[in-house]
């Protein structure tokens, strides 16, 4: 048996609290332990911290309804070897709602503007509420994945734009829209979906941000356009229920197009 | 429902809220968390039959469930294969807020109890290599073999994934600790 110091002790606590230590560094590991009560004290404290984070962390359940659809997909593929069903729409369409949402609102929005004029702070403002708004709904599930242009008049009504023309491709909102991009940009467990495109010639990046803990960056440190959309965000206290960890934060910034990390970055 | 399917579903039932929790905080949201899901248990449903009986139908579904994940996200899968490894493993030693997390270790139990919610945060705030690790070991009680084999990476990257998990959320409990003050007040 090897008699161990208080250093390399510590260093095997890790491996001591996953019980991933040979038979020989275990007992090597209890002997110490038995002659020093400051590690003793702090191995153990260490493991009941261990145990009542796991303990925390595993209280969350699988909710009913999503454990019944499970069975449900589970029992239709029992019954036939066809595509697999989903009963609720799939994150993927999703994502290309809230896209064509998105694209749609500013559409929308910018139709105010005459075409060149640059988008000011009270558009964007408008733009980044309207887009969160669709967002929630499409997320809460009270709006079903876009499909046809007759869903999507009716969508658009439910949101407020009833009387909106319904765009022909390349012309959204009776302005000349390019759609130069829509990807994932992943930046520090950051993930947002980068819609990039033209209306009225105005350079404009939305940005659908998902999982954002804003807190853990900074305002001071924004670039000073986010920091303005930001403050305008602030005015109508739409920080607290927009800007929020889980939910979704739209940028639209109309002077250029931007990356996802010289949008969140200074 | 077949006697396969009856053994299926028997099986699956007590994985899941494993399951979901496991794909809740590696996933985007929720919805997409049930597609992760759904799709692992459907493929793990399909190839039933290379199960083998006997062996651990736990870590059979986790395996599926990690490759969904990871196949739903490129990026991740490409970020698990290039890590530098931890200079050395000594939790204590690496945090730096000692004096704030001993009033932690005071008491962990009531602690964690009063910051659930910020806990919650932290370990979603991870970088994703390290919270899929984190969960699988830490929470889950994977070995670090099965989670080396699950991710297809060397224990020594299971090992440093872990230990940077581990001593990020330290430090993070410590910091509420010592921005709450709350731990003055807890009994040791």
């Amino acid at each position: 048996m090897t008699n161990l110091t208080c250093t390399q002790a510590r260093a095997l606590l890790m491996a001591w609290l996953d019980s991933e230590l040979d038979a020989t560094t275990t007992v090597s590991v209890g002997e110490h332990l038995a002659s020093c009560d400051t590690c003793a004290e702090r191995f153990e404290r260490e493991g009941r911290l261990e145990h009542a984070l796991a303990a925390e962390l595993r209280r969350d359940a699988m909710p009913d309804d999503v454990w019944r659809r499970l069975l449900g997909a589970l029992d239709q593929r029992g019954a036939d070897a066809g595509p697999t069903p989903t009963a609720r729409p799939s994150t993927a369409n999703t994502w290309r709602w809230v896209a064509a949402a998105a694209a749609l609102i500013a559409a929308v929005v910018l139709a105010l503007q005459q075409p060149g004029e640059p988008v000011g702070p009270e558009l964007r403002r408008n733009l980044l509420v309207d887009a969160a708004d669709a967002w929630r709904a499409v997320r809460d599930g009270a709006l079903p994945p876009l499909s046809d242009p007759a869903e999507v008049a009716q969508l658009l009504g439910r949101l407020g734009f009833a009387d909106v023309e319904l765009p022909e491709p390349g012309r959204l909102g009776g302005h000349p829209v390019r759609l130069l991009g829509a990807r994932q940009e992943v930046l520090q467990g950051l993930r947002a979906v980068h819609l990039s495109y033209t209306c009225c010639d105005v350079p404009t990046s939305v940005f659908l941000v998902s999982e954002v803990d804003l807190a853990t960056l900074p305002l001071a440190a924004r670039p000073p356009a986010v920091r303005s959309a930001l403050t305008a965000a602030e005015v109508d206290g739409l920080q607290a229920r927009t800007i929020t960890a889980g939910d979704v934060w739209v940028g639209v910034l109309g002077e250029r197009h931007m990356t996802l990390a010289e949008f969140w970055q200074p | 429902m077949s006697d396969q399917d009856a053994t299926f579903t028997s099986l699956l039932e007590p994985e899941r809220d494993a399951l979901w929790r496991f794909a809740e905080r590696m996933c985007w949201d929720r919805n997409n968390a049930e597609d992760c899901v759904q799709e692992a248990v459907l493929i793990a449903y399909r190839k039933f039959d290379v199960f083998t009986p006997g062996t651990s139908f736990r870590a059979w579904v986790f395996r599926i469930l990690v490759n969904t994940i990871l196949n739903a996200n490129n990026a991740l899968r490409r970020r698990q294969q290039h890590v530098k490894p931890a200079e050395d493993l000594d939790l204590v030693g690496a945090l730096q807020r000692e004096e704030a997390y001993d009033d932690v270790l005071a008491d962990p139990e009531v602690v964690l109890a009063r910051v659930s919610d910020q806990v919650r945060g932290a370990v979603k705030s991870l970088p994703p290599n390290e919270r899929m690790v984190f969960l699988l070991r830490s929470i889950e009680g994977f070995a670090y073999k099965e989670i080396a084999a699950a991710l297809e990476i060397p224990m020594g990257t299971v090992m440093s994934h872990l230990f940077r998990a581990r001593a990020r959320l330290r430090e993070t409990l410590a910091d509420y600790v010592r921005e709450s003050g709350f731990a003055k007040d807890t009994p040791t």
